[in-house]
């Protein structure tokens, strides 16, 4: 079913919205959730936490990109619920790798917690990677939105793991330098 | 909140253009260009062969018979999904399943799944196949090489492979041969630790040891030793044990595998084209050298209850040789039937050993490696040189520098170029050494891994193992152009050519033969 149908049939509030979605993107929306959380347990609830954040929200939103739409609630979702973990259960493994990484991204400065900020630096990262080749920025969303493992980006890129690791190194660099030069602190 | 947590949370809501853009790239990416892997490897061997410096391969790559066993031919994962695809009625390809079909194999029936050519770690959610699973790299940063242990168990370890190569490798029927002996030590020794008590006795009799308190170090020492990954050499053991999803696995034998013997261990349906695949993947993940029309037969049959998989990967530049740039004619002399092929010829300052009925030589690899390789004399076959001289052999290539034979300066071995693809069944010969009850189903107990009556159904080896060097020149076809053929003398003290039949075995620096061959044949021109 195109996604276009399936964004008609939450606008009329038709419950088989939520069954197309479920086959069209469960597995895309589990998938992301697990290389966040680890377990299957919780990607289940976290995915049908998604289906329900569609219901409630279409309408009045009308995605133009259903998937990103949905992955994006998916993998907010996702790490909501691996705040919530305890140290003992936490996470999935590439998850956590993706963030020692972008530790790496801050720039020094103090802390500022306003949500206006966070929406910035969407729009700043956003940026920043429009600066990128091509090739680099798909590698800095596959491997932190997606949480793709080196392993999976080198055989994807067709290169080996270090070269992939030395990519994401110097793309974190770029982008911390480029926080900085925005005066962007976190 | 970790700071790092905004900066994750901010990419969440990044550009929706960036995110779309992510992933069409990698699938607009594999429809512009499928270059097979086979192809790029002979592109690359072509292109090293005219770099300065030869290079040495080799890679072995599990195989089941065909026609045995039950081993179907496999069926091709994607058409299985697009007709997946077809009954469940979808319109069109789900383009979100980023650069991968899905798979969800259940446990009741193969015909149930779809198929995910994807990330391991993704299977693992949704099809259960993986029980256990090592990450060799992982494992080889973490851990030393015990030599000292290998030095222990020195007489062990050469009793095993004093009987094995010659039982393996001594009757051929005259067609080119290689396995991995020490793999199949590791094999062995992974199999003794989850088998019950007789079983046991019978694994450890013929691994030289009296238990295995000592044999999970012996076997992480013998693969760290094997493990090399520079840029002048990449060598790694892999093995795998493969169980059907009929019988129930304990975890914790399947982590002690895994984290011990360096064993994966999977479970799932034996004869689907899920597993096929798997199999497959698995393969071409723990040897570079595979291209997909090397493993595009290799499957498990429904009736396999337990199988073992396993394969080296060597690769390896010469070190420390110089390559003539000469024109050379030569022929090789088969046991029936003389063959025009191309040559190598090395330039160096050699060692030639002459024992009972051979002269052998050792040229030189990076990280303290070595190719062995012994031309038996005019009157011997290669099979009685196996079965003669072997003892003579291995006290050599355990102890080069104290070999009490006779010995000469040599400058120059001519190689003929060769490649040899072996399909072993390990089976018969474990069985010849009196290894019987894990093969039998009433004898069989392989408690230590499964509460379910199950026998081991395959022990496979299939390895391709090659020489070429930058100078691998044709010897013109006979009646054509003679007249520029510049004829060779016959070998003297100073040449070994090893123009009939040899054995050849590639060693680490610990003196652990890696690999083991017989060349009946080099590769045709």
């Amino acid at each position: 079913m195109k996604d276009e149908t399936i964004v008609d049939l939450f606008w009329r509030r038709e419950e088989s919205a939520i069954a197309e979605t479920r086959t069209k993107y469960g597995r895309y929306l589990t998938k992301i959730a697990y290389r966040i959380l680890g377990n299957l347990e919780d990607c289940e609830e976290c995915v049908n936490d998604t289906y329900l954040k569609a219901w409630n929200s279409i309408p009045p939103q009308r995605p133009k990109t259903l998937p990103v739409y949905l992955g994006k609630i998916t993998r907010q979702t996702a790490i909501d619920c691996y705040r919530r973990q305890t140290s003992v259960k936490r996470g999935g493994a590439e998850f956590e790798a993706s963030l020692d990484e972008l530790e790496e991204c801050i720039p020094a400065g103090s802390t500022i917690e306003m949500e206006l900020d966070g929406q910035m630096l969407s729009s700043v990262i956003s940026q920043y990677l429009y600066t990128l080749p091509q090739d680099k920025r798909v590698l800095f969303i596959r491997r932190y939105f997606y949480c793709d493992s080196v392993k999976v980006l080198a055989k994807q890129n067709g290169c080996s793991q270090s070269k992939i690791k030395s990519s994401l190194f110097r793309i974190r660099a770029g982008l911390k330098e480029y926080l900085e030069k925005e005066g962007f602190v976190i | 909140m970790r700071k790092a947590e905004k900066i994750s949370e901010a990419i969440g809501n990044i550009d929706d253009k960036l995110i779309t853009e992510a992933v069409n790239y990698h699938q607009n990416l594999k429809r512009r260009t499928h270059k097979s892997l086979f192809i790029r490897w002979i592109a690359l061997t072509a292109s090293l062969m005219l770099v300065a410096g030869g290079v040495f391969y080799g890679s072995v790559w599990m195989n089941s018979r065909r026609g045995k066993s039950g081993v179907g031919k496999s069926g091709d994962a994607e058409a299985l999904f697009q007709e997946t695809r077809a009954k469940e009625g979808t319109e069109e390809k789900i383009a979100w399943d980023t650069d991968d079909f899905f798979q969800k194999a259940t446990l009741d029936t193969a015909d149930e799944v779809e198929i995910d050519i994807g990330d391991k770690e993704e299977a693992v959610t949704f099809n259960y196949w993986i029980s256990a699973e090592v990450d060799y790299e992982k494992k080889a940063m973490e851990q030393q090489a015990d030599t000292a242990l290998l030095e222990v168990y020195k007489n062990q370890l050469w009793q095993f492979y004093q009987l094995m190569i010659p039982l393996v490798l001594g009757d051929t029927g005259e067609q080119n041969q290689v396995y991995s002996p020490t793999q199949l030590y590791l094999s062995v020794g992974a199999l003794a630790e989850v088998t019950g008590e007789s079983n046991r006795q019978q694994l450890l009799s013929l691994l030289g040891m009296e238990d295995t308190e000592d044999l999970d170090e012996l076997v992480q020492a013998l693969w760290l030793s094997g493990y090399k990954n520079t840029d002048a050499i990449h060598s790694q053991f892999a093995n795998s044990l493969w169980v059907s999803k009929d019988y129930a696995v304990k975890e914790d034998a399947c982590a002690l595998l895994a984290d011990q013997y360096l064993t994966s261990v999977y479970n799932g349906g034996m004869g689907t084209d899920v597993l096929g695949y798997y199999v497959r993947e698995w393969l071409k993940e723990q040897n570079d050298g595979f291209s997909s029309e090397q493993v595009e037969d290799i499957s498990l049959g429904e009736e396999v209850q337990l199988a073992v998989l396993s394969t080296v990967t060597y690769q390896a530049r010469w070190q420390d040789v110089v390559q003539s740039t000469d024109v050379i004619s030569d022929r090789f002399y088969g046991y029936n039937k003389t063959t025009n092929c191309e040559w190598m010829r090395q330039e160096g300052d050699f060692v030639f050993y002459t024992g009972t009925h051979f002269r052998g030589v050792s040229l030189p690899l990076p990280e303290g490696d070595s190719i062995w390789l012994f031309l038996p004399d005019e009157d011997t076959s290669v099979e009685e040189l196996l079965l003669e001289s072997f003892g003579e052999m291995a006290q050599l290539l355990q102890e080069e520098e104290t070999w009490e034979g006779q010995r000469e300066a040599g400058t120059q071995v001519l190689i003929p170029k060769f490649e040899i693809a072996s399909e072993l069944d390990l089976k018969t010969a474990l069985q010849d050494c009196a290894v019987t009850d894990i093969f039998s189903w009433e004898r069989a107990d392989f408690s230590g891994l499964t509460d379910d009556q199950v026998c081991l159904t395959e022990l496979v080896q299939v390895l391709d193992f090659g020489v070429s060097g930058q100078e691998f020149l044709n010897v013109p076809i006979e009646g054509e152009a003679e007249e520029q053929v510049i004829s060779v003398e016959e070998s003297t003290g100073t040449e070994l050519k090893m123009n009939r039949p040899f054995f050849v075995t590639v060693t680490n620096a610990q003196h652990v033969p890696v690999l083991a061959g017989v060349v009946y044949e080099p590769t045709q021109q």
